[in-house]
């Protein structure tokens, strides 16, 4: 049963939407336009994940009341918008692991492809000397 | 005309039973029928053509390394790891490879710049994302996953 992954996603989900509510703050204009996109794909996937959890007959779990994301300064908000990307590759590939169902498979991968694209777009941006790894998703 | 007729009937009657005879001694040195073949493993096919999807990027990389040698610092990277997926893929190859080498060329090679490998890479990651929809082993279905992400991130360091 895929539920617990699509939980676990959604979990991530909620503490991507907030943390990249959090970390624009501290990005420069073309930068924060990138966040906000984003932002934009995050809420876009967490509310497919509800619908695909209520639609397995569960109860989306709703976002945590609150986030430990301190995000003083420009590095800190790139590193944690890398870290967001980088938690939900993990989840996204064990989702492909865990299912024999093509769609849930189709989203899976898509998930971990944005995921991987947007964790290599943040490391360019911090001025990393390499910016995409060879397994995205496998830690 | 009867003259023609009479040896080939002959013919036919002793080619007839020579067939005959070799089915029958065919029978009775062989009387267990053959073993059928397991069918193939679909999920071996979609393996070995990734495995040629990676070996053509890396050809890719060669050829663009060899076109201008400036842009190791930027592909080098990449190309290490189209090595380990293909590893990943097909278990470690026997001799390290030592780079881009003239002999290992076909006489065309696609690509050369950063933008033809960055489409070559999105077209191979676009192919593996399908193949790891269709895997039926979970864990090659997992590992496709990763090469397509990782291909579909390449061009972020391309362009």
């Amino acid at each position: 049963m895929s539920a617990p992954l699509l939980a676990a996603l959604l979990s991530a989900e909620h503490a991507a939407v907030y943390g990249y509510g959090v970390l624009g703050a501290r990005l420069d204009d073309a930068t924060r336009r990138a966040a906000l996109t984003a932002y934009d794909s995050h809420r876009a996937r967490r509310d497919q994940l509800v619908e695909l959890l209520r639609a397995a007959g569960e109860a989306p779990a709703p976002p945590a009341a609150g986030y430990d994301v301190a995000t003083p300064t420009r590095e800190s908000a790139l590193a944690l918008a890398v870290r967001l990307e980088e938690g939900l590759s993990l989840r996204w590939r064990d989702l492909v692991a865990g299912t024999d169902d093509r769609a849930l498979r189709t989203l899976a991968v898509g998930g971990l492809q944005e995921t991987a694209v947007r964790a290599a777009t943040w490391r360019l941006l911090e001025g990393r000397p390499t910016t995409t790894v060879a397994l995205p998703g496998t830690g | 005309m009867s003259d023609a007729e009479g040896p080939t009937r002959r013919a036919l009657l002793v080619g007839s039973a020579g067939a005959a005879l070799v089915a029958a001694l065919a029978g009775c040195s062989d009387p267990a029928p053959p073993p059928v073949p397991p069918p193939p493993d679909p999920d071996d096919a979609l393996r070995e053509s990734a495995a040629a999807r990676e070996r053509e990027l890396l050809l890719a990389y060669d050829a663009a390394l060899l076109a201008d040698p400036g842009l190791a610092p930027r592909l080098s990277p990449l190309r290490a790891h189209h090595e380990e997926h293909l590893a990943a893929l097909v278990g470690p190859s026997p001799t390290p490879s030592a780079g881009p080498s003239f002999a290992a060329l076909p006489t065309v090679v696609p690509g050369g710049s950063p933008v033809t490998l960055a489409a070559a890479e999105r077209a191979a990651a676009t192919r593996h994302a399908a193949d790891a929809v269709s895997a039926r082993d979970r864990d090659l279905a997992a590992l496709l996953a990763s090469l397509s992400a990782s291909e579909q991130s390449h061009p972020v360091a391309l362009t």
